[in-house]
């Protein structure tokens, strides 16, 4: 992120700085000059101009997709957010073995491809899948319930997907919490509940700051998951962009719309940075 | 050692039944995990305005002792007893300060809003709270640092703001958990006689727990010396050191040199005997009741280093003994001795009051002292 790579520049001749430097040229080799061409595309194709960017806002399907794309990430991290702060305050305060399982149930996800994650939420979801088959057999319902192809599928394949994204900086962050700071907010009169409002839940924000902004941000640029799960007439940005430079091969415009994507993201970050210390958030250590 | 003025006036009352209902009172608490008895049967008395430390060895069942008595740790058996009423409320609701190890000041609160937390808890007005926090922050002697975050006070100034906070609401008692443990000597001894200073000004009954003996000399009105989740003797500072009710506790307070040996009469006069010595003890010294062991205790300053050719009177114990070592403190001189019977003995003398030249390394001497100095106290 932004911060850490301030925190790395060599400061005060460093020279342990030296050793980023295989990681500057990676990334200046397989990220910024890729960004760079693309960046140049977006102005340059198909002719020297502003004209793909004002296609965009002109074009009132673009403008509702970027709208879209924004809403259901908003929804997904808000979601996240009201699954993994419970969860999270749980594998903080279990015991060594509990939480130890509740680590490897969030992490799991991590060990296979989102594809593959993706093609299991459909066959689990789909109108003979096996919870409408499930809720049919046993009556529940008459006809099948529409749990896919719409923003429903969309949201559970990424809630799913970023769970731990969300979980893992909150737990992070509550594990740092002194346990010695409830009881005394006990100590000097705090019901639990108010004990929790006024110490706990303000010192754990940070970590919730951070995976909010994690879950956002993957979330604006997913393609996979919406691709499958969600309804093709409720497109995300990466879905429209993919489209415009594999079918209509409009390199232009997708580059475009990357970048209208990159700017909307710095822009976010550049707004979360001024509320909190983005560094703190992922961990980073600052001194006075 | 410099032990601060201590008011004598309510510890002199140890001895008789309390006058006041007991602030504090503890009836047959026990915590046990298991087959761990962390708290064993603990009764204790605090009084009105008293400062009481618990004092032990790490593990020995203090600080669970005073995790009961805030609320956060429920006893396996007995009661807890504030002002004569039994209590079994939630923390929060029981009005005790506390003052954590760590300080656990929140850290996203300022000084002043730490302080004045207990006081908005309690609905306090805005002015009331001002002036509050403004009279706590003057007492600690931190009235300048209202407005700085936790991590920008140093150690010291946090342990402040946390007695303060434990303060201003006005508590009956504060406990206070080894909050000097972090900090360094000098600063330490500096809060101690801080901490008894505010105290005494409020009149506020105080429970402090530290495994440092010396601590608990300083500032105590009584202690309580735990070990292995008992309470070995209570007491007040002069009792338990120099009336100790076990060889557990003479061992843990102050320095001792240690006799283990069984009692004999012989004709009226009381000794303890082992196959090395034969001393005599004080005559109001009884039989344990199970005929066991006894350890014979002399404080090292009690002990006198005399040339081995030196007259002894008769109401003397003397053991012959080589000196190994001499250390000068300043004050004081520290004596490491080796006896006959194979004995190791410390002596300490203060520089200027002993009359005559320190006796060398190598050189032989006599350690003596008198009769009326050994504390017999049974073994185990």
């Amino acid at each position: 992120m932004a911060a850490g790579l301030r925190k790395a520049s060599p400061r005060r001749g460093n020279r342990w700085a030296w050793f980023v430097l295989p990681a500057l040229l990676f990334l200046a080799v397989f990220f910024v000059y890729p960004l760079y061409e693309m960046l140049n595309r977006s102005f340059t194709e198909p002719d020297v101009g502003l004209q793909n960017n004002v296609a965009f806002f002109g074009t009132d399907v673009y403008v509702r997709v970027l709208i879209n794309t924004l809403r259901i990430s908003f929804l997904i991290t808000a979601i996240c957010m009201l699954f993994a702060y419970p969860y999270a305050y749980i594998m903080a305060h279990a015991s060594r073995r509990t939480a130890g399982v509740l680590l490897i149930a969030v992490l799991v996800p991590f060990w296979s491809s989102i594809l593959v994650r993706t093609y299991a939420w459909a066959v689990i979801l789909q109108d003979t899948g096996l919870i409408n088959s499930l809720l049919l057999g046993l009556g529940l319902v008459d006809e099948p319930l529409s749990l896919v192809r719409n923003l429903l599928g969309t949201v559970i394949g990424m809630v799913h997907i970023l769970m731990p994204f969300m979980v893992l900086p909150i737990y992070a962050v509550m594990k740092g919490i002194d346990t010695n700071l409830v009881k005394a907010a006990a100590n000097l009169g705090s019901s639990p509940l108010d004990a929790f409002r006024r110490v706990y839940l303000p010192l754990s924000l940070p970590g919730v700051f951070a995976g909010s902004l994690l879950v956002f941000v993957l979330s604006l640029g997913s393609y996979v998951t919406p691709a499958v799960l969600g309804n093709p007439d409720q497109a995300m940005l990466g879905q429209v962009i993919v489209t415009q430079v594999q079918s209509l091969l409009n390199w232009g415009m997708g580059a475009a719309m990357a970048l209208i994507l990159l700017l909307v993201t710095l822009l976010i970050l550049a707004i979360a940075g001024r509320i909190v210390n983005i560094g703190d958030a992922f961990g980073g250590r600052t001194t006075d | 050692m410099t032990a601060g003025p201590r008011p004598r006036t309510i510890a002199n009352k140890t001895d008789d039944p309390p006058a006041d209902p007991a602030s504090l009172t503890l009836q047959k608490v026990s915590k046990h995990y298991g087959a761990l008895r962390a708290v064993d049967e603990v009764d204790l008395e605090v009084r009105e305005g008293e400062f009481v430390t618990f004092l032990g060895p790490s593990g020995s069942g203090k600080t669970t002792t005073l995790q009961i008595v805030a609320g956060f740790t429920k006893p396996t058996s007995g009661k807890v007893l504030i002002d004569g009423k039994p209590v079994t409320a939630p923390p929060h609701k029981r009005d005790i300060g506390m003052v954590f190890q760590n300080y656990a000041l929140f850290p996203h609160m300022t000084a002043a809003d730490n302080i004045g937390y207990p006081l908005k808890i309690r609905k306090a007005s805005k002015k009331e709270r001002r002036g509050s926090i403004a009279e706590a922050l003057d007492m600690v002697g931190l009235a300048e640092h209202g407005d700085r975050y936790p991590s920008q006070l140093s150690g010291g100034q946090q342990q402040r703001v946390a007695l303060a906070r434990a303060l201003v609401f006005r508590p009956r008692i504060v406990l206070l958990d080894e909050p000097l443990g972090a900090l360094d000597k000098k600063l330490r001894e500096h809060l101690q006689l801080e901490i008894k200073r505010i105290q005494h000004e409020l009149g506020i009954t105080m429970v402090y727990v530290t495994h440092e003996q010396e601590e608990a000399l300083v500032m105590s009105d009584r202690i309580v010396v735990f070990n292995e989740g008992r309470v070995q003797q209570v007491g007040t500072t002069e009792q338990i050191y120099e009336r100790p009710a076990s060889l557990f506790v003479a061992d843990f307070i102050g320095e001792s040199n240690i006799f283990q040996g069984s009692l004999e009469d012989h004709g009226g006069t009381r000794y303890l005997v082992s196959r090395a010595f034969r001393f005599k003890i004080p005559t109001n010294v009884s039989s344990p009741a199970d005929d066991g062991p006894l350890a014979l205790v002399v404080r090292p300053e009690r002990l006198r280093i005399l040339r081995p050719d030196a007259h002894t009177q008769v109401e003397e114990n003397t053991v012959e003994a080589v000196v190994e070592d001499v250390i000068y403190l300043g004050n004081e001189r520290r004596y490491t001795l080796v006896a006959a019977s194979g004995h190791n003995l410390i002596g300490r003398h203060q520089v200027g009051v002993s009359s005559g030249d320190s006796p060398l390394v190598g050189t032989k001497v006599l350690a003596v002292w008198h009769v009326e100095d050994s504390i017999v106290v049974p073994i185990g």
